[in-house]
């Protein structure tokens, strides 16, 4: 099923295989600082490569329950690596003795991410969200925000920066809807506000135009409709989608030089310019969009910068060139692999939208060396 | 799913192994801390998805029994009100009867192991669910990180 060329254009390769070592199956993959990759085992461990995918560090285990990898982030000189079972703290560099050692809390998480302002984020469902700021001493606590409402499950969180160093945090919560509030990092209570609309399970979100000051986000519910709003802490009429060219059980969204992309079970889709051009849209204006269907099995997607997508399937990991997807022309279907479908939808806001304010207690975390 | 108020023993057995199964009021409503079924899967829902965890043979070392639920192609129905997608079913002694209940996919605090036992399911178990082909290889990773299929 994952059968896409690997040279999609003549001069761009739109998507290539990163080599693996052998016995390394790949769980997730992503981002690290600069222009490498982390790739995320089943088995707990992590591997850097380079762009091009050659090996630079690793494999190494990272995980202290060596269980399935599902997100690592890096603040600082400290990487932050999350599995079901547990999220281990491994400082990049040695200590005066030498030692490398790793502090863990002992708590599954659903991913991990790093804020701008250096604080690692991540979802612990029901318990709420963690949020800790290296460097980590094994006396130390993290700390963690409780949902604050019943039925809000923490599925995945982090935050936007926006103008004065403003910061948003933001999580999908599953039936309990979307929830935003401003972060500083030291508050010892937050008060969210969350938008659900009914039915809709919420399993992600991204920011519609990463890397700059926008709160503009789209937010991603499992039976593939989309939230698309402009301001995230003022928004109150956000635009509801659902594209019938996207098939299967919706798992990540994410956003990159004005296109969305959206990874389901069936497939990779490419929703071309509809970040822009929803930006760009009045209320019930009629948006055109040209949605690239590139089938394939996937465990899970990132974005690396906007350069890069990088798909795990069960075969390896793929590097998407999103530059080259991005410019690529209508009538470049690529045989029959790759297809465009060209659908219509008004940026209409749904009257089911309740949106409402909660408090968020936090507690401490004890570390574990 | 109604809520229970006491234990209720399904009319049937496994097909394959014979086993007895009780719904508890524990995980139907009477302990708001406890894993709860989704009140719109109906007991018989439940026990279909204890039959065909005995059926697969989808058990741990302990004797555990996990089960799940196709929806669609490539989908699992959700089963617990915290949108868990596996049950878990705690071995039963000879003779008594099973239970079960929706296993949250996150460790917790708390969480007691036995030494040596890693958090549930273990690996053997979601490559039985793909062996099985119940599970495809693509779901049992993201199973195995904590996500939703």
């Amino acid at each position: 099923m994952n059968n896409l060329p690997e040279n999609g254009h003549a001069l761009r390769p739109i998507v290539t295989s990163i080599p693996l070592p052998a016995g390394f199956e790949p769980t997730w993959a992503g981002p690290l600082a600069g222009h490498a990759f982390c790739i995320g085992s089943e088995d707990g461990r992590i591997l850097f490569t380079n762009e091009i995918g050659k090996p630079m560090f690793g494999p190494t285990k990272a995980s202290e329950s060596g269980e399935a990898v599902n997100g690592v982030a890096m603040s600082g000189m400290w990487l932050a690596t999350a599995t079901r079972a547990d999220v281990c703290f491994s400082p990049l560099a040695r200590s005066e003795k030498g030692e490398r050692e790793s502090l863990v809390l002992p708590l599954g998480t659903h991913g991990i991410d790093a804020t701008a302002s250096g604080f690692f984020i991540a979802p612990l469902g029901q318990a709420g969200i963690m949020v800790a700021s290296p460097p980590f001493t094994a006396d130390g606590f993290i700390t963690a925000y409780e949902p604050g409402k019943e039925g809000f499950y923490s599925y995945r969180a982090g935050c936007l920066r926006g103008a004065n160093q403003t910061e948003v945090l933001i999580t999908a919560g599953r039936l309990g809807g979307i929830g935003f509030t401003k972060f500083v990092g030291s508050d010892r209570q937050l008060v969210m506000t969350t938008a659900t609309l009914e039915a809709l399970d919420v399993v992600d979100f991204c920011p519609l135009f990463p890397g700059t000051e926008s709160f503009a986000l789209a937010v991603l519910g499992r039976d593939r409709r989309l939230l698309f709003i402009k301001d995230a802490l003022t928004d109150k009429k956000p635009a509801t989608f659902e594209f019938k060219t996207i098939e299967g059980v919706a798992y990540r969204v994410l956003s990159c030089r004005g296109d969305v992309y959206v990874a389901t079970s069936k497939g990779l889709y490419m929703a071309a310019n509809l970040a822009t051009d929803f930006m760009n849209s009045r209320i019930g204006e009629t948006i055109n969009t040209q949605v690239l269907v590139m089938p394939m099995e996937i465990v899970d997607a990132n974005l690396c910068g906007d350069e890069w997508l990088l798909a795990v399937t069960p075969d390896g990991v793929r590097r998407f060139d999103v530059h080259a997807l991005h410019d690529s022309q209508p009538d470049d279907t690529q045989g029959a692999i790759l297809r465009r479908v060209a659908e219509s939808h008004a940026a209409t806001s749904s009257k089911t939208l309740k949106f409402d304010e909660v408090m968020q207690n936090s507690s401490e975390l004890a570390l574990a060396g | 799913m109604p809520t229970l108020a006491a234990i209720v023993v399904h009319g049937q057995t496994t097909v394959t192994s014979g086993y007895q199964y009780q719904f508890t009021p524990k995980h139907h409503g009477a302990d708001a801390k406890a894993a709860q079924w989704l009140p719109r899967l109906t007991l018989d829902d439940e026990f279909a998805v204890f039959n065909a965890a005995d059926e697969h043979q989808l058990m741990d070392d302990s004797g555990s029994l996990y089960g799940l639920q196709r929806e669609g192609h490539d989908g699992l129905r959700t089963i617990g009100t915290r949108s868990e997608q596996i049950a878990e079913f705690p071995h039963a002694r000879e003779g008594e009867p099973w239970h079960g209940y929706p296993h949250y996919p996150l460790k917790e605090l708390g969480h007691v192991e036995r030494r040596g036992k890693r958090f549930p399911p273990p690996k053997e178990v979601f490559q039985r669910m793909v062996e099985t082909g119940l599970i495809s290889n693509a779901m049992k990773r993201r199973l195995m990180g904590g996500k939703h299929v």
